[in-house]
C-alpha cells in the first residue's frame, strides 16, 4: 500500500516535535539533570549534552555545539538525514547501527 | 487423546476436557518449550500514519465501549499498577483484536486479559526494568526499548506466547526499522499529550488510539490468529 501524504508527515511529526522540544528544554530545563546516569554516577553518558548541542547547531554555533556533545554533528546528520536513508531500507540500518556504535565508543572515551 | 487448550488427557469421547472445559479442537496447546521462536516477515517498516488511522476509525466506531475500558485501566491501574498493569494490557489488546476482526465487542473482553496473569504480569515487570535502564542513559535509549517491546502483549494474547518469547518476537519485528517505530511509539505518545492537553478528558479517547494502533500495527504485520479462544 502506498503511504498518503498525511501519512508520511505523520511519521515525521514526532521528530519535529523532538525539533522544537531541544531549544525549550535549554531554556526551561537548563539547571535540571534529566540523565539518570550522571545523577548515579557523576559521569556523563554518550548522550549528555545532545540536546543543548543540537541547539546550539541549530543557531549556527558549531564550537558550542560540539563543546556540549561532540557527536552533536552526527545526531544532526542522522536525524535530518532519516527521510532518505528510510527510502533505503538496508542502508538505513547500517547507518543507526554504526551511529549507535559511535555513540557507545564516545560514551566509553568520556568514562575513560 | 490430549485437550488442544490445556494439554491435559481426555477420553477421545468426551466433548468436553475434564480440566479446562473446552471442546476438543478448541484451541492449540503449544507449551513454551515446544514453541519454535518466532520469524517475522522480511522488510517490515512503521506506518504510523495508517496505524493511528485506523485506531481512530476502530475507536469511533465503538467509543462507548473503548471509554468504558479505559476508564477500568485507569482505576485499576491507580489499585496496583504493577501488578495489574500487564494484565489489562492483555486485556485491551483482547478488546482491540476482536473490534479488528469485526466481532462483536463488549467490557467484559477487557477483563480476558486475566487469563494471561502470568506472562502478562512478568512481561510489565521486564519491560519496566528495561524501559527504565535505558531512560537512565538521557531518556532516548528508553523510548527504543520501549518501541522494540510494544508488540510483546500482542504476541502473548495472540499467539500465546511466554513473556520470553514474545519479547523477543516483538523485538524481531522492530529491529527492522527501530527509527520507524520509534516515531510510531513517539506519535502516540503525542496523541495521547494533546488528550492530556483536553483537560485530562480527551484520554477516554486517545488511550484507546494508541492501543488499537498497536493492536492495527500487529495485524498488519503478524496477522491476528482468528481461532485464538479468548478472541471468540
Amino acid at each position: 500500500m502506498r503511504p498518503s501524504g498525511a501519512h508520511v508527515l505523520l511519521r515525521w511529526t514526532p521528530l519535529a516535535a523532538a525539533a522544537l522540544w531541544c531549544p525549550v528544554a535549554c531554556r526551561w530545563l537548563d539547571s535540571a539533570n534529566l540523565c539518570g546516569f550522571r545523577w548515579l554516577t557523576g559521569q556523563p553518558c554518550p548522550l549528555c549534552g545532545l540536546t543543548h548541542g543540537l541547539a546550539a547547531l541549530a543557531l549556527g554555533r558549531w564550537s558550542d555545539a560540539v563543546s556540549c556533545n561532540a557527536l552533536t554533528p552526527l545526531a544532526a546528520a542522522m536525524l535530518l538525514g532519516a527521510p532518505l536513508l528510510s527510502l533505503a531500507p538496508a542502508i538505513e540500518r547500517r547507518a543507526w547501527q554504526l551511529a549507535a556504535a559511535a555513540f557507545a565508543l564516545f560514551g566509553l572515551s568520556r568514562l575513560v | 487423546m490430549f485437550c488442544t487448550v490445556c494439554g491435559s488427557t481426555m477420553n477421545p469421547d468426551a466433548q468436553f476436557c475434564p480440566n479446562c472445559g473446552k471442546p476438543p479442537g478448541a484451541g492449540p496447546f503449544v507449551s513454551p518449550a515446544a514453541q519454535p521462536a518466532y520469524v517475522p516477515p522480511t522488510g517490515v517498516r512503521a506506518q504510523t500514519g495508517r496505524w493511528l488511522s485506523i485506531g481512530w476509525q476502530m475507536v469511533k466506531n465503538d467509543l462507548g465501549t473503548f471509554v468504558v475500558a479505559t476508564l477500568l485501566y485507569a482505576v485499576l491501574n491507580g489499585v496496583s499498577s504493577m501488578i495489574l498493569q500487564g494484565p489489562l494490557t492483555a486485556g485491551f489488546m483482547i478488546l482491540a483484536f476482536k473490534k479488528l476482526l469485526g466481532r462483536p465487542t463488549e467490557v467484559g473482553d477487557f477483563f480476558r486479559g486475566f487469563n494471561f496473569f502470568v506472562p502478562a504480569l512478568v512481561a510489565s515487570l521486564l519491560i519496566g526494568v528495561f524501559v527504565l535502564a535505558g531512560t537512565l542513559v538521557c531518556i532516548i535509549p528508553g523510548l527504543v526499548v520501549a518501541a522494540a517491546m510494544n508488540f510483546t502483549y500482542a504476541f502473548i494474547v495472540d499467539k500465546r506466547m511466554d513473556f520470553w518469547p514474545a519479547i523477543q518476537a516483538s523485538h524481531a519485528i522492530v529491529k527492522q526499522d527501530y527509527f520507524g517505530f520509534t516515531m510510531f511509539l513517539l506519535a502516540c505518545a503525542l496523541v495521547n499529550v494533546l488528550g492530556a492537553l483536553c483537560c485530562i478528558v480527551g484520554l477516554l479517547v486517545t488511550v484507546p488510539i494508541s492501543f488499537c494502533a498497536i493492536a492495527a500495527a500487529y495485524q498488519d504485520i503478524a496477522g491476528v490468529n482468528p481461532a485464538t479462544p479468548e478472541l471468540a
